[in-house]
C-alpha cells in the first residue's frame, strides 16, 4: 500500500506544491505545511476507491486538510507571517514576463479559503461538475462563484494596468 | 483579457513559481513513515504539554491543601482561624483557575482531532461545525458544573470557619471580615462565572461563526441559483 501511494502521490505531486503555496506560501516552516498535506493524504488513502481519478481524489483531501490546518491555526491564534525570505521572493518576481503571473497570485491570494478552491480547480481544467462534486454545492452555483471570481481577478489585473 | 490567457498565466504560474521542488519516492515514504513533523502534529505536541502541566497542577493543589490541613492539624497553635482560611482561599482560587486551564486544553486537544478530509468541502465544514457546536455546548455545562461545585466547597469551608451565617461581619472592625469579604467574592465569582466561561469558549464560538457564514453563503448562493433557474426555465402548458 505503501509503495502503491508513493508511487501515485509523486506522479501527482504538483497538486500538493500549488495548494501548499497558495494556502501557506507566506508561513514560516514551509516544509511542515507540505508534510501535514501529505500526512493527511496518507490517512485518508484507505478511502480512495478508484471511482475518481487519484489526481481529483488528492485535490480533494488536500483543499480540506487546507482549509481545517488554516481553521486550527485560527483557533490556536498562530501569527502568519510573512518572512524577510518571502519578501525577497516577492520582490525578485516584479520583473515584467512575471508581473502577471505575481497579479494573479496576488489576486487568488486575497480570496477566501473555498473561492480559493474553486478557481484553482477551474484554472486545472475540472469540469463545473467535477467541481460542484468536490465542494458540494450545486453545477449552476458553481458556474455563479467562477464567473464572480474570474471578474474579481480580471479587475484586479485591471487596476493594476491603470 | 481572456479566460484562455488567464489559464495560460495559471499555467507558467504553477509550473515555475508553485511547483517549486520535486520530491523523489523515498522522501514522500520518509514523510508518512516518520509522521512526526507536520503542522498539526507541532500544535498537537504543544497542547499535550499544556495538558500535561494544567493536569499536574490539578492533582497537586489538592495535595498541598491536605499537607495544609495535615500541618495545621499537628500545629493548631501556630495559626489564626483566619490565617487558616486565607491559605484555603488562595489554594483554592488556584484549584479554580487550573481546572479552567485543563478544561481549555482537553478543548484544544479534541478540536485537534476533528478532522474530516475525505467528504466535500461543504460536508466537512458541516460535520466539524456540528461537532465543534456539541462538544462546545458540552464543554461549556461540564466546565460550569465542575467549577461550580469547587465554589461551593469553598464557600462551605468559609461558613464553616466562622461558625455560621450570623457571623458574617462587614464592619470595619473585629473578627471574621477577611472571611466575609471572602465569602462575598466567591459569590460574586460564581454569579460571573457563565460570563467568564463564555469569554473563555471565545475562541470556538468565533469559529463556529465564522463556518457557519462560510456555510450559508454556499446555501444561498446554491438557493439563488436554483431559483433563477426556475426563473428562466419555460412555463409549461397546464
Amino acid at each position: 500500500m505503501e509503495e502503491k501511494f508513493t508511487r501515485l502521490l509523486h506522479q501527482n505531486q504538483g497538486i500538493v506544491h500549488k495548494i501548499s503555496n497558495l494556502y501557506f506560501r507566506d508561513r514560516l516552516e514551509k516544509e511542515d505545511y507540505h508534510q501535514e498535506l501529505i500526512i493527511q493524504l496518507w490517512k485518508a488513502f484507505p478511502s480512495f476507491n478508484h471511482q475518481a481519478k487519484f489526481s481529483t481524489w488528492m485535490y480533494r483531501v488536500c483543499l480540506n486538510a487546507a482549509i481545517d490546518i488554516l481553521r486550527k491555526e485560527k483557533n490556536q491564534l498562530k501569527q502568519v507571517k510573512i518572512t524577510e525570505a518571502d519578501m525577497k521572493h516577492i520582490a525578485s518576481n516584479h520583473a515584467p514576463e512575471n508581473a502577471n503571473q505575481e497579479k494573479l497570485y496576488q489576486s487568488i491570494s486575497q480570496l477566501s479559503p473555498i473561492d480559493k478552491a474553486i478557481i484553482t480547480l477551474y484554472l486545472d481544467e475540472y469540469s463545473y461538475k467535477e467541481i460542484a462534486e468536490m465542494i458540494g454545492i450545486s453545477e449552476s452555483n458553481t458556474g455563479v462563484k467562477i464567473s464572480r471570481i474570474k471578474s474579481q481577478i480580471l479587475k484586479s489585473f485591471k487596476d493594476g494596468n491603470s | 483579457m481572456e479566460t484562455v490567457e488567464l489559464k495560460k498565466i495559471w499555467k507558467t504560474l504553477a509550473e515555475k513559481q508553485l511547483i517549486d521542488q520535486d520530491m523523489a519516492q523515498e522522501n514522500i515514504l520518509e514523510i508518512i513513515t516518520r509522521k512526526g513533523n507536520g503542522v498539526l502534529n507541532k500544535m498537537k505536541r504543544k497542547l499535550n504539554h499544556d495538558y500535561n502541566l494544567n493536569l499536574f497542577a490539578v492533582i497537586l493543589i489538592p495535595c498541598a491543601m491536605l499537607f495544609l490541613l495535615y500541618w495545621n492539624s499537628i500545629h493548631p497553635d501556630l495559626h489564626t482561624v483566619a490565617q487558616m482560611s486565607r491559605s484555603y482561599a488562595i489554594i483554592g482560587l488556584m484549584e479554580v483557575l487550573v481546572v479552567f486551564g485543563l478544561i481549555d486544553s482537553i478543548k484544544n486537544r479534541k478540536f485537534m482531532d476533528l478532522t474530516f478530509n475525505t467528504g466535500t468541502i461543504k460536508e466537512s465544514m458541516e460535520q466539524v461545525h456540528r461537532d465543534l457546536k456539541a462538544y462546545t455546548r458540552k464543554s461549556k455545562i461540564g466546565g460550569m458544573v465542575a467549577i461550580n461545585i469547587i465554589l461551593i466547597f469553598i464557600l462551605i469551608d468559609i461558613f464553616m470557619s466562622i461558625n455560621g451565617f450570623k457571623n458574617l461581619n462587614f464592619t470595619s472592625s473585629g473578627a471574621f471580615i477577611f472571611e466575609s469579604y471572602y465569602a462575598v467574592f466567591v459569590i460574586l465569582l460564581m454569579a460571573t462565572l457563565p460570563a467568564i466561561s463564555r469569554l473563555a469558549l471565545k475562541r470556538y464560538t468565533q469559529t463556529v461563526t465564522d463556518i457557519e457564514h462560510a456555510l450559508e453563503e454556499l446555501r444561498e448562493e446554491d438557493f439563488k441559483s436554483t431559483a433563477s433557474i426556475e426563473e428562466t426555465r419555460p412555463q409549461s402548458k397546464t
